[in-house]
């Protein structure tokens, strides 16, 4: 009985930081969305927590800390688009964050996408054409019940499959004019490098770039601890390879917790202190399926790093290396380079890895 | 933000790794231009200054040559070097020949471009204008 009067008293405490993230949001000219996870949430041992649910141009929005201090700066050099609640393509401005519903209707999560050029011209409404290619991997992508045929430099076929349902077809073509005839109603259609189709780029006579963003500058010394904390993130990436090594840090070049996703399919968490960095590693996990949940604990005092990934240890490493600096920021990179672009459903930051086990348990 | 296409005639993945090496920074943010010839790109920089310091380096291992560069508006930025200012022959020296499916008759039709043909688009920024 004391128990649940406790838990509801804590839960009507942290309904006031909902509430304040809210009015903060609303304050600063920014904009709410609809989200579940931030309504559900039940907790305020976090120092920093991230729920795709409030933005506005250059900024998304953290729910705690309090003071703003915690929210993370975003550019992005172009417009990009992204499925709504309603399943609709929508556009959303320069360096504004994307909430995307492309996986379901409910719940938005933070999509960050690399640079992507759509080489096919007319997109909205496709019609045959041709498209110069090199000798790379190349994703083609469309909605409609329409096929578009390939011949020239590669030959087969994409059928459609339905005007509210994306398909594509990644293929390996020899350098040259790969002639796509279109056959029916194919519409957003798309044509990039790479294994996987990205969200719609729509063209018009040329083709068209859709630039990356970069998200940083999350927090201050006062947002982390350097001798121990825990960091949560809810993740997925959406595909199977990636071009580049991709990180989430904490800290600074010479002193860091890094999340990093490898070019080979492996992952690895890092504790990097006054330059010398040691690391749990999964050889390969799939992060493409479905959402997984990350949680590394650094622990300064008793030496030791640990790495769980749905809930489950990967195990432990000691390290002896002493912090030169403090933790004072949260980048979605390192050094500006080994951006991480993937979506992201909740990230969270613990002082405490006790704080932390109350929240996830399977910590203990 | 200014846009800007050149074309370098070096190694510009060397170069990157180079900068990075020297200075422990990024170099630019550079994209081939699918209609245009090998070794032209476009790049984004927050100030039509800022890229005089890149095109410096690029020449150190090379020649870049800037064809221009176009605000978010589509209109020509005030190049202060009389180099990097439009010239429509500039522009179409770098434009490849275009090729156009025709259906009809099975065949691929190949023209020269005119000059007056856009490339590589932003989303989110106006056309450029590539008129004199």
């Amino acid at each position: 009985m004391l128990y649940k009067l406790l838990l509801k008293l804590k839960q009507s405490v942290f309904l006031n930081f909902i509430s304040l993230y809210k009015n903060r949001v609303i304050e600063d000219g920014g904009t709410l969305v609809n989200s579940t996870t931030l309504d559900n949430l039940v907790s305020t041992n976090e120092s920093l927590i991230m729920v795709p649910s409030g933005y506005k141009a250059a900024k998304l929005y953290s729910v705690l800390p309090e003071d703003g201090s915690g929210d993370l700066t975003v550019t992005r050099n172009t417009e990009a688009t992204y499925i709504d609640e309603n399943g609709s393509i929508q556009i959303s401005p320069f360096d504004t964050p994307r909430f995307d519903f492309s996986d379901n209707l409910i719940e938005p999560v933070l999509l960050t996408e690399p640079s992507s050029i759509n080489l096919f011209f007319g997109s909205a409404i496709l019609l045959t054409q041709n498209v110069t290619v090199t000798a790379n991997e190349y994703t083609v992508s469309f909605y409609g019940l329409g096929t578009i045929n390939f011949t020239g430099v590669y030959t087969g076929s994409l059928v459609g499959t339905g005007i509210n349902d994306l398909v594509s077809l990644t293929f390996t073509p020899i350098a040259g004019s790969l002639i796509c005839t279109v056959i029916g109603d194919v519409t957003n259609g798309q044509i990039e490098l790479g294994d996987y189709a990205s969200s719609r780029i729509i063209t018009l006579g040329t083709s068209m770039l859709r630039a990356a963003e970069i998200i940083s500058g999350a927090g201050d010394v006062n947002t982390f601890n350097t001798q121990e904390g825990v960091i949560y993130l809810k993740v997925k990436l959406p595909q199977t390879l990636i071009s580049k090594n991709m990180t989430i840090n904490i800290g600074d070049a010479s002193n860091r917790i890094t999340l990093e996703w490898m070019i080979d399919g492996g992952f690895r968490a890092w504790v990097r202190f006054n330059n010398e960095g040691l690391y749990v590693q999964s050889i390969a996990y799939d992060f493409y399926s479905n959402y997984s949940e990350i949680a590394f604990i650094w622990d300064n005092l008793s030496k030791i790093m640990e790495l769980y990934i749905d809930g489950v240890s990967l195990g432990t490493k000691s390290f002896t290396a002493e912090p030169t600096t403090n933790f004072n920021d949260l980048s979605f990179n390192i050094l500006e380079s080994y951006n991480f672009y993937g979506k992201i459903k909740e990230l969270k930051v613990y002082k405490s890895i006790l704080e932390a086990e109350i929240n996830l348990p399977y910590l203990i | 933000m200014v846009q800007i296409i050149f074309n370098y005639n070096g190694d510009l993945q060397a170069l990157k790794d180079a900068y990075i090496l020297e200075f422990g920074k990024s170099f630019l943010i550079t994209y081939s231009i699918p209609e245009m010839i090998e070794g032209t790109y476009l790049t984004i920089v927050k100030n039509a200054d800022d890229f005089d310091t890149y095109n410096d380096y690029m020449d150190t291992n090379g020649i870049c040559e800037v064809i221009s560069g176009w605000t978010e508006n589509g209109n020509k930025y005030a190049a202060k070097k009389d180099k990097n200012k439009f010239e429509k022959t500039k522009y179409k020296k770098y434009l490849k020949d275009i090729q156009t499916w025709d259906p009809v008759k099975e065949e691929m039709i190949i023209t020269k471009a005119t000059g007056n043909e856009n490339v590589l688009g932003l989303s989110g920024w106006i056309n450029r204008n590539i008129n004199l």
